[in-house]
């Protein structure tokens, strides 16, 4: 029954709202399903977009209100949990996105600006304290040019000074000087520098400076220069010296060497040294210029000298940064010299020739003193003159030279009158060296000595003894760098050679010693190395040994004072053994060769107490 | 042009200025062995139709390796080793030598040189040690101040060697 009704109301209801109920379906199946309801508002989003936009800035607002929170929250979303994408996403806008800050607005650049310095102040923090040397190289085109800048300006205030100054001297010079300036347009003092300097770079190397090898040489017409090669090494080397002799900061290095009219000027790069050998006084501004022009080549050759591996061409084909270093300037000719001065030196010369005839003869005796000092064997003359009135004489003598102070009396001078300084020295001719030589090696007759340069050649028959000893006696002749036993026949009684060597390797595991600071019983890195020699030592010997048919065997002493506990101490020493016992084995001595044992030393005071803490090595031979 | 700064290291008295005097172009005197430590001489050798210019740093010989300034070895491409046959001992300073100058520099190639082969009967270094020294991978030759042996062929080889690690 109740079947029959519903039926009925559906056919009525399809007969009044039956096509209205087909869309009702429909719309009932589009909210239902979301992606039907997603297609559509994709479709219609930007229309939406669109519109709102047109409505004007209020609307646009309301929007952007409105999305705000789901989007701060989307994106917080994306960042937990995939960061790399947003990353990814960003790394392409990002670089435009700061551009057009920057383009935009002032006030937004400085912003951003604000919020990176801390970042940008801890990267290069980080960087110069894991590294400081990419950063340094990269700088170091850059900032010698802005400090040059800075000192430039702070210096032409002090010219500035200074040209008052001068402009208010008065001399002949200094009146045409200023002329040229005013005629010129140039500063008074460059005017004055150019007329007094007088110089010229007489060559110039440019020194790889790891490995002192040199990449480019030039010079002046008509120098003669000796092997660069050589002399640029041998520069480096002295740099070396000086600076380890002196443990000088790794940044400070020789930067000025003076011989007589020369100066050697050494400019360091992070990876080149630029050395000039200027003769005269050169203006400051040469100096800088050698600046500039090391840094231009660490700029312009960056790859060559990140990657170099002894090939010079590269800087040998590219002479002109060198080239215009080599510069010079000559002084102006000398003046001719007036009627008046002639007139005047004339007139002085008269007058010292009518007073001075006394003195003129005490000159010609003290010229011939010094003529006759200058003949002198064992005599070097550094000094002589006249001074407030007293002749003065200084120099140097050896021990066995005539005495200089007596010879006064020869020249009619009193030894009193004439104020005498002379200091004691070896002299160094090669036949005072040998027969000091002889002297101190007093070598048998079968012997014959003979120098050449700073080598000390033997010739002739001698005993292994004779020939050890004089090798450590001739160490206290320093002038002698070299000994040269080549042509020397050693007399001596052999033993079969592998038991010579046995001997030999005796001697120097036993006389290795191993110390110990206070209360540690690990040995320093360098004493290990020392063990692991020692142990090389051991394992060859224990091979002669057996070859030989020989039984040995090896204690290991370990040694402690006699301070403190009886019981302490041999513990001590045991563990001191222990740690060379180890050690031993480790580098592949045989635990069957070595045994162990701990003495105690008596304690006298503190420096034999740290003699005492060590280990060292007895070997006894068992069946021999 | 290939330029390589190498060194020549040993005890005192090997005899490693002698070894090499009549190879080499030089144009300091010796006594800048007792002045700053080292003497700067040149060798020109050929490997494969080109020239190399070896800076030789001839390093003062002491017999305590700490006496030789490090500073002399950085940047050296190559060294030699020399040893004088007749001496044990100076087998033991090279041999503490070239741990010296591998923690200065790390490795590079080296020869070591034996010196006074002229006089092979009153050598206390033995066969079977040199053996033990072939063995860890050292290369040796035998050389001799006298007669000149050995060194041409060592100053080439070290070159070849040098060369071939780029």
């Amino acid at each position: 029954m109740t079947n029959q009704k519903n039926n009925e109301w559906d056919e009525l209801r399809t007969l009044l709202v039956g096509q209205e109920k087909v869309d009702v379906d429909r719309l009932v199946e589009f909210l239902e399903n979301p992606s039907y309801m997603e297609e559509r508002i994709a479709e219609i989003l930007p229309q939406v977009i669109n519109l709102i936009n047109k409505n004007g800035q209020t609307s646009l607002e309301q929007f952007a209100k409105a999305l705000q929170p789901s989007v701060e929250k989307a994106i917080l979303a994306s960042t937990n949990d995939d960061p790399r994408t947003l990353s990814e996403a960003l790394h392409s806008i990002l670089p435009n996105s700061i551009n057009l800050s920057r383009e935009k607005s002032q006030e937004l650049s400085e912003q951003l600006a604000e919020s990176l310095t801390p970042f940008v102040e801890k990267a290069v923090k980080n960087s110069t304290q894991m590294n400081i040397k990419p950063l340094s190289e990269g700088l170091y085109p850059v900032i010698g040019p802005a400090i040059r800048k800075a000192v430039a300006t702070a210096f032409k205030k002090i010219n500035q000074t200074l040209n008052q100054n001068l402009n208010q001297t008065i001399s002949i010079s200094a009146f045409k000087w200023r002329f040229q300036a005013f005629t010129s347009g140039k500063p008074f003092l460059d005017i004055v520098a150019r007329n007094t300097l007088d110089y010229q770079v007489t060559q110039l190397f440019l020194i790889h400076r790891e490995t002192g090898l040199l990449l480019q040489h030039i010079e002046a017409p008509n120098i003669a220069s000796r092997d660069a090669d050589l002399v640029s090494a041998m520069l480096k080397a002295i740099q070396d010296f000086v600076t380890d002799s002196f443990s000088i900061k790794k940044n400070e290095e020789l930067s000025t060497i003076e011989v007589g009219d020369h100066t050697i000027w050494i400019e360091q790069g992070p990876q080149i040294i630029l050395a000039g050998v200027v003769f005269g006084n050169a203006p400051l501004d040469l100096r800088e210029k050698f600046i500039k022009t090391l840094e231009q080549i660490h700029l312009d050759f960056f790859k060559e000298l990140a990657d170099f591996n002894g090939d010079t061409e590269p800087f040998e084909s590219n002479p002109q940064y060198l080239k215009n270093c080599l510069l010079k300037q000559e002084k102006q000719g000398t003046q001719k010299i007036s009627k008046a001065k002639w007139i005047i030196v004339a007139i002085i010369l008269a007058i010292a020739g009518y007073f001075g005839g006394d003195r003129y003869r005490e000159f010609d005796r003290w010229s011939s003193y010094i003529d006759q000092l200058e003949t002198v064997p064992g005599i070097i003359l550094i000094d002589e003159g006249r001074k407030n009135g007293r002749f003065f004489v200084k120099g140097l003598r050896t021990r066995d030279s005539l005495n200089p102070i007596t010879m006064l009396d020869d020249h009619q001078f009193n030894q009193q009158d004439v104020n005498s300084a002379w200091t004691f020295f070896q002299f160094l001719s090669p036949e005072m060296i040998l027969s000091r030589a002889k002297k101190t090696l007093s070598p048998p007759d079968t012997i014959s000595l003979t120098l050449k340069d700073a080598t000390l050649i033997f010739k002739g028959i001698a005993s292994k003894d004779w020939l050890d000893q004089a090798q450590k006696t001739i160490k206290s002749i320093w002038e002698i760098s070299e000994i040269d036993f080549s042509e020397v026949q050693i007399k001596t009684v052999k033993a079969p050679i592998s038991l010579r060597m046995l001997t030999q390797l005796k001697k120097e595991i036993e006389d290795s010693v191993f110390y110990f600071p206070v209360s540690i019983f690990a040995l320093s890195k360098v004493q290990q190395r020392k063990a692991k020699m020692v142990a090389e030592n051991i394992s060859l010997f224990a091979k002669y040994c057996t070859e030989h048919d020989i039984k040995f065997s090896i204690i290991i002493k370990g040694v402690a004072d006699s301070q403190g506990k009886k019981e302490l101490n041999e513990r001590y020493g045991r563990q001191r053994a222990e740690a060379l016992y180890n050690l031993l084995v480790e580098n592949g001595v045989n635990k069957d060769d070595l045994s162990i044992r701990s003495f105690i030393e008596a304690f006298q005071d503190r420096t034999s107490s740290q003699s005492n803490r060590r280990a060292n090595l007895e070997i006894t031979y068992i069946n021999q | 042009m290939i330029k390589k700064k190498i060194c020549m290291l040993g005890s005192f008295a090997v005899g490693k200025t002698s070894l090499v005097r009549q190879f080499v172009d030089s144009i300091f005197s010796e006594k800048y062995h007792t002045s700053i430590g080292v003497k700067i001489d040149k060798k020109v050798v050929r490997v494969d139709d080109s020239e190399v210019n070896l800076i030789l740093w001839d390093i003062h010989g002491e017999d305590e390796f700490q006496k030789i300034q490090a500073s002399y070895l950085t940047g050296t491409s190559g060294y030699f080793l020399v040893i004088d046959g007749t001496r044990s001992n100076t087998l033991a300073v090279a041999k503490e030598l070239n741990q010296f100058t591998l923690n200065h520099i790390g490795s590079v190639p080296f020869i070591v040189l034996i010196n006074k082969a002229d006089l092979l009967s009153d050598w206390e270094i033995i066969d079977e040690e040199l053996d033990l020294l072939k063995e860890k991978g050292w290369e040796l030759i035998k050389t001799s101040a006298k007669t000149g042996e050995g060194v041409e062929e060592a100053f080439k080889q070290l070159a070849n060697k040098m060369l071939e690690i780029k």
